[in-house]
């Protein structure tokens, strides 16, 4: 081969590799096999099962809770949207958010996300202060000063902390072990809960705590009724649930 | 009808419609979703009188059926048991699960704004698969949902739905596999038919 033909035969050698006319390229297949949806493959992320030790007892007290959301709670909320306007009820919701800064905080602080606390602070201080004491929400139209929620359960599983087990609490519903103790930390620094708490008297702070109960308890119960509703198998419809947003809260 | 009830209708129903409408062609998967989303939600906030919530559950199931030939969100929540069904039943079987969750999720329908609904740049997971986050907002209150798509054969298809970080297959597939412990699939399906007609 003369010098000319091989510099000829490199080149157009090198304009098929660069336009990807290689005779491997020709019938490659360019879509995933339908089977390899079927598989635990990855796809859908790794399965994230929660170990069920207490399921007898959990079921009692799911039952219990089932029966307390749809005869006691769920009348007593339709009476509370009966009587308390839309924008109130946004309001009190608003405003029970606000005060639950120091547990988004703490939870910050504990997974050292410190650009994430600055924002929650700066949210919290627009929110009291503009916002006429939480009332209002100012800061969700300013980018940035919404970052997601954060507690002390979630610094726990982010430190590599497994759940432990599932639990049903009483009138509380779904938690864990880990986010049990995790919610400890959060009672600690939440104004309203106890031992810390910066309301005095009793009844007063029962009281609070009751109003925000009642007011979240609409969109709760109609949440809950749905997913009821939709469920082969509730227990493990809301067990799934759980265990998934947490995983999801966790890794963000 | 809260916002995350509508989330969970349109997770499931205008997740499912989207693989299919226009099949045919060589759609990007974002537009095939886009496409098959808002035609759930004009049927679902339709205004007119005649639009009762009954009405509106129909059309959306008879649209489901006119364009479903396969429901990759539902049969990889069932897994293996899927194949266990024969053709009639696994038609049945995918009519049954989305009226179940159709009628649970939109008893209050009339109660509710019509959402707006955007939707981010796909994300590659994987050569063949995407996933395209979206977000929902009505009365200043935003849900985000993320649709998870694969290049199959026959085009893009949906295969998992996320509402507020929870898999609809994933949340399924435990409650089924919860029920497979004691049960069978002729029993679920019997199940099935069971809780709807209740409802």
């Amino acid at each position: 081969m003369s010098p000319s033909s091989f510099f000829r035969t490199v080149l157009i050698g090198a304009w098929l590799a660069c336009f990807g006319l290689r005779p491997a390229a020709v019938g490659a297949q360019d879509y995933i096999e339908e089977e390899a949806l079927f598989r635990e493959d990855g796809l859908n992320g790794p399965a994230r099962p929660i170990a069920d030790p207490l399921k007898g007892f959990n079921k009692k007290i799911f039952r219990f809770n089932d029966h307390v959301y749809v005869k006691v709670l769920k009348p007593m909320s339709r009476g509370y949207e009966n009587v308390m306007p839309r924008p109130a009820r946004r309001g009190i919701r608003n405003f029970f958010s606000n005060l639950q800064y120091p547990v988004r905080l703490a939870g910050s602080l504990l997974q050292f996300k410190f650009g994430r606390a600055g924002r929650e602070t700066g949210r919290f201080l627009i929110n009291t202060t503009v916002g006429l004491g939480g009332f209002l929400n100012p800061a969700k139209k300013i980018e940035g000063l919404n970052p997601p929620a954060e507690d002390v359960g979630q610094a726990l599983g982010r430190w590599g902390i497994g759940h432990g087990f599932y639990v049903v609490l009483p009138l509380l519903g779904s938690t864990s072990l880990r986010d049990g103790i995790g919610g400890l930390g959060d009672r600690a620094v939440h104004p309203l809960s106890t031992p810390y708490s910066r309301v005095d008297d009793t009844a007063t702070r029962i009281g609070i705590q009751a109003l925000g109960g009642v007011n979240n308890a609409p969109g709760a119960i109609s949440v809950y009724e749905s997913m009821m509703d939709s469920a082969v198998d509730p227990y493990e419809a809301f067990k799934d649930a759980y265990t998934q947003t947490r995983a999801a809260q966790v890794e963000q | 009808m809260t916002l995350r009830s509508i989330c969970f209708v349109l997770g499931l129903a205008g997740g499912l419609y989207a693989a299919r409408v226009g099949s045919e062609e060589v759609l990007a998967p974002e537009k095939k979703l886009k496409s098959g989303v808002s035609e759930i939600v004009e049927i679902l906030f339709d205004g007119s009188p005649d639009a009762s919530i009954e009405v509106k559950r129909d059309k959306i199931i008879a649209t489901l059926d006119a364009k479903l030939t396969s429901d990759y969100v539902i049969r990889r929540a069932l897994g293996d048991h899927w194949t266990e069904l024969s053709d009639d039943q696994q038609k049945e079987f995918i009519r049954l699960i989305t009226g179940l969750v159709l009628l649970a999720y939109t008893h209050k329908l009339n109660e509710e704004y019509k959402p707006a609904i955007s939707f981010d740049a796909p994300i590659e997971l994987t050569q063949f698969t995407v996933e395209i986050p979206s977000t929902m907002t009505t009365r200043n209150r935003q849900v985000p949902m993320a649709y998870r798509m694969a290049r199959l054969k026959s085009g893009w298809e949906v295969y998992d739905v996320y509402v507020r970080g929870i898999s609809l297959t994933q949340n399924y597939r435990s409650q089924f596999k919860a029920f497979f412990e004691t049960k069978n699939v002729a029993e679920l399906i019997s199940f099935l038919r069971q809780k709807l007609s209740n409802q």
